[in-house]
């Protein structure tokens, strides 16, 4: 057998195995965001008070995009976390606002009246700011910057440290922003529900 | 009609085109159409809410979108609420006048690319429809060389007499090899079968 056909077969098995390999140590169910860097859709709703609401309105501000449902036992293990960030952060430069997800005015208001927090939540009848921002269950959150660019995307619940590494590096390129450094959309990574 | 038999050949099928396409035209003034006169509109031909249309473009886009929360089924197949949300989004989409390739767009840049069960055939992607097709032309091109080696070698086995002196050199050798009495039977063997 001559040399090339003896290194024929590893030749075409080794990167094959390789490329599965390296498939196999990657998270399933881990998905790349596609909405990191471009800026975040707009929406406008019913909050749960019957006012109305948009994300324009927070424009300027570092926000906490939350998508969540009544029904979501994660999302009662995420709450004490939102409960320190709305407590921690000044209204002026970090804002937090929901979306409720597949879920009812009722439900939702007794959710947050059981578990507190006052922060201001938007129906989705429809789920199409869901769809909007390529959410695929609850919870997730989006870390919005001032210039309304989406810095971070989280999906499942979030620790504390996860949150405020997040909004921390939002605030630090706003700063940088402001000062006149240069400040790129750079992509913080994801964790996995 | 005296007048239309008394002309040259070639003016009738002018005329005759002239009629046809006045007859295209719309019968009515845009001020009639405008008070709501004439025919009724086609809302097959228009995209709408509930045309036909909208619904096989709807079916055909959601079965070519990944459902997020199953995975492994298409948004037409799943039954999950958002699967079905995600169809009434494609529905809006379509009927608003965006074409099929606009709407997967739109997931695309929501979801990314996991969002198609047939990813794009461009850069990386490839390999998906490439390495079936090399591996089948490949692993048939092994085949037929194993099959032809087998058959060679099955004409060279059988070949008896025609086989040459390599293989008589090899049956000696293998005599030399046998002890004594073994020969001895094996000569008698043959002896007694001719």
């Amino acid at each position: 057998m001559s040399d090339w056909k003896k290194w024929l077969i590893p030749g075409a098995a080794v990167p094959l195995l390789a490329l599965l390999a390296f498939g196999l140590t990657r998270p399933a169910k881990k998905l790349p965001s596609a909405l990191v860097g471009k800026e975040a859709p707009s929406f406008q709703g019913q909050t749960l008070d019957g006012d109305t609401a948009s994300l324009e309105e927070l424009r300027g501000t570092v926000t906490i995009v939350n998508f969540w449902a009544s029904w979501c036992v994660p999302c009662r293990q995420e709450h004490p976390v939102l409960m320190e960030a709305d407590r921690r952060w000044p209204d002026d430069s970090v804002s937090l606002v929901g979306v409720v997800y597949q879920d009812n005015r009722g439900n939702a208001r007794s959710f947050m009246q059981r578990h507190g927090g006052d922060w201001t939540s938007i129906l989705d009848p429809g789920t199409v700011t869901a769809i909007d921002y390529g959410v695929t269950g609850v919870p997730e959150t989006f870390i919005v910057g001032p210039d309304g660019t989406v810095t971070s995307k989280h999906t499942g619940p979030m620790s504390w440290e996860a949150l405020r590494s997040r909004v921390d590096s939002a605030l630090s390129r706003t700063a940088r922003a402001a000062t006149g450094g240069t400040s790129s959309p750079g992509r913080t990574g994801e964790g996995a529900r | 009609m005296s007048g239309v038999t008394a002309r040259a050949p070639g003016v009738v099928p002018a005329a005759a085109a002239a009629a046809l396409l006045l007859l295209a035209l719309p019968a009515t003034s845009p001020a009639q159409q405008q008070a709501g006169g004439g025919l009724p509109p086609d809302t097959t031909a228009v995209p709408g809410e509930n045309s036909p249309r909208v619904d096989t473009l709807t079916v055909q886009v959601a079965s070519e979108l990944r459902c997020p929360v199953c995975r492994s089924q298409s948004v037409l197949e799943s039954s999950s609420d958002l699967a079905e949300r995600m169809q009434a989004v494609i529905r809006d989409r379509l009927a608003r006048g965006e074409s099929p390739a606009e709407v997967r767009a739109y997931f695309v840049d929501k979801y990314g690319e996991w969002i198609l069960l047939r990813p794009e055939p461009e850069g990386i992607n490839l390999l998906v429809y490439v390495l079936p097709a090399l591996a089948l032309v490949g692993g048939g091109w092994a085949v037929v060389r194993q099959l032809r080696r087998w058959s060679t070698d099955g004409v060279t086995d059988g070949a008896g007499e025609e086989g040459g002196a390599s293989d008589a050199d090899g049956i000696a050798s293998d005599l030399d090899e046998l002890s004594e009495e073994d020969r001895e039977w094996l000569e008698g063997e043959m002896e007694r079968r001719r």
